[in-house]
């Protein structure tokens, strides 16, 4: 168990006329190694959750324990927090600031206080993982196109070593090659790195595609907590909370309804759309 | 509407001394004819060019080479900036960096007041195009208090309040949920299909596509295809060389084609795919 959360509370704008819950008294558990994919309407908390989870955050009440410590006891250094939790904002490449990509990378392990030869090996290591090629080192990240300056945002939070890194919709706005490029890295980290994964995505085809265990969020709460398959069946409460499931997995879901014995376990459009073209051919 | 020829535009980047030191074309041959009341949708890969193109369609950008006309007014012509500005609007990506009020329907107000409308005209517009948008009920609201979607359709609606005849959105949904994309996708499309504004969307998301009547693909600064969406969407290999993925609606729907399910063209939701699988079932006698 290296992440628990444990009876979170959160108020924003606590004691004024705008005052409003963002989180409800959370519960959750994230073993080493997961990919948790989180999923919510806009304002059901996922954001705020995240940045707790970060000690960007303090919680009114309940706390967080990484690998058994409390972080928000007076004594723990949330300093060391944050290079073992990477958090990566939603849009990372307007935080780029740096001269150059080699420079801007090494900013944050020389600011958790790596060494300056660590701290050099650490980053360009970090550039490799991401995809960005010698020959960009040292160009200006403004010059870069918009997935390969995400890619260099990334690797800035690689560089710091983390144990678990948390993306907020790390392919908002990108294309479906950035998309894939950017998903792939990050399915890597976690299979070959052995990285911890929490990403808050809206897209429930990726959601689908690769996390482990997707935890859904709505008005504060956790509404819903399991695997992909598990979460995506009841696509009508899904709904309720204003959230859509895979459409493969709808079109599947609805054909059951009207009666077709087709099989469940199917995850993306492809896998759907052989199920419904072996019951077919087997019927007719 | 608006009419291109031959549009060329390239960006130079400098160095200190402001010196060139490189040239990158962004548009390259482009050409097109927009007729009036249609509903155009752009789609291409990141740098492909759709953005570079929407800015010429109000004069925020002049071709290197061509000529953009819009309402026969040449783009390049200063004289005629203004009058341009006031037939095509646009809306851009991100709703924050467009609304400047602190109240609603102030912020729909502050076009047509800049354009010298009388009070009570503006007012009248205010009501109306907030209620375009179904925005009405948050009249009085600090924009702040809004989500991504509501925010976006008021900034439509500060659009639509200085009455142009046509409004380019520049991937309006793109930091938008699920439901916020939705609820623009739908305000845009009656804004067509109702009022008859010419609307030019950019997007990356294919789905978004279905209502146009035409689509464009760009890509390296090119018009490389164009067509109804239901053509677009039977060229997936071609389209995946541009990088650009196919819906998973359209993808079953492919799928089972080439399987020999008679799926029509023009099956775009979820919905009308679920029926037409049952239909041909019943027709297998299952």
């Amino acid at each position: 168990m290296q992440i628990i959360v444990d009876h979170l509370n959160y108020t924003y704008s606590k004691g004024l006329v705008y005052e409003r819950k963002a989180l409800d008294d959370i519960n959750l558990v994230i073993n080493r190694g997961e990919y948790v994919c989180i999923i919510g309407h806009t304002g059901s908390g996922k954001s705020t959750l995240i940045q707790l989870l970060d000690g960007l955050l303090k919680p009114d009440s309940g706390t967080i324990y990484f690998d058994g410590k409390d972080i928000f006891d007076g004594d723990y250094q949330l300093k060391n927090l944050c290079g073992r939790v990477g958090l990566v904002f939603q849009y990372p490449e307007y935080q780029l600031f740096e001269t150059s990509v080699i420079e801007d990378v090494k900013f944050g392990p020389r600011n958790i206080g790596m060494s300056s030869l660590d701290t050099d090996v650490a980053s360009y290591e970090a550039l490799k993982m991401v995809g960005i090629g010698d020959e960009l080192l040292d160009v200006s990240p403004l010059e870069l196109s918009g997935g390969e300056k995400r890619r260099v945002a990334i690797a800035g939070i690689l560089a710091m070593k983390p144990e678990v890194i948390i993306l907020d919709e790390p392919t908002a706005g990108l294309d479906t090659k950035g998309r894939n490029d950017i998903l792939e890295l990050v399915n890597r980290l976690n299979r070959e790195n052995n990285i911890t994964v929490i990403l808050v995505s809206h897209n429930m085809e990726d959601v689908a595609k690769y996390a482990d265990r997707v935890v859904v969020m709505a008005e504060g709460k956790i509404y819903s907590d399991g695997t992909p398959k598990e979460v995506f069946a009841d696509y009508r409460s899904l709904r309720e909370v204003g959230l859509d499931i895979p459409e493969g997995m709808y079109i599947i879901e609805r054909l059951r309804e009207a009666g077709i014995p087709v099989r469940t376990d199917i995850m993306t459009a492809e896998e759907a759309a052989a199920e419904i073209l072996r019951f077919i051919s087997e019927e007719s | 509407m608006i009419k291109a020829r031959n549009v060329a535009f390239e960006y130079n980047r400098r160095d200190n001394n402001n010196n060139v030191v490189s040239i990158e074309r962004a548009l390259d041959g482009v050409d097109f004819d927009i007729k009036p009341g249609e509903f155009i949708s752009i789609i291409g890969h990141n740098g492909s060019g759709k953005s570079t193109l929407a800015k010429h369609l109000n004069a925020l950008i002049t071709p290197t080479e061509g000529t953009v006309w819009v309402d026969s007014l040449d783009t390049s012509d200063e004289l005629n900036t203004l009058k341009i500005r006031q037939t095509t609007g646009m809306v851009f990506q991100n709703p924050d960096n467009q609304i400047i009020a602190d109240v609603v329907e102030e912020d729909v107000a502050f076009g047509p007041e800049n354009m010298g409308v009388p009070t009570e005209e503006i007012w009248e517009r205010v009501n109306k195009s907030l209620m375009t948008v179904d925005m009405l009920e948050r009249r009085s609201d600090s924009p702040n208090h809004l989500s991504g979607g509501q925010k976006q359709r008021v900034a439509i609606a500060g659009v639509l309040s200085m009455r142009p005849r046509c409004i380019v959105l520049d991937e309006p949904t793109a930091m938008l949920d699920p439901a916020g994309r939705r609820d623009v996708i739908d305000a845009v499309t009656k804004l067509n299909k109702k009022e008859g504004i010419n609307i030019i969307l950019i997007t990356h998301y294919m789905e978004e596509i279905i209502h146009s009547d035409r689509v464009f693909v760009m890509n390296k600064g090119k018009i490389v295809m164009e067509g109804s969406p239901s053509y677009i969407f039977e060229r997936a290999p071609e389209l995946e060389e541009y990088g650009l993925g196919l819906p998973a609606v359209t993808r079953i729907a492919h799928i089972l084609r080439n399987g020999n399910i008679n799926i029509p063209a023009d099956v775009f939701s979820p919905d009308e795919l679920v029926s037409c699988i049952l239909e041909n079932l019943r027709q297998y006698g299952c």
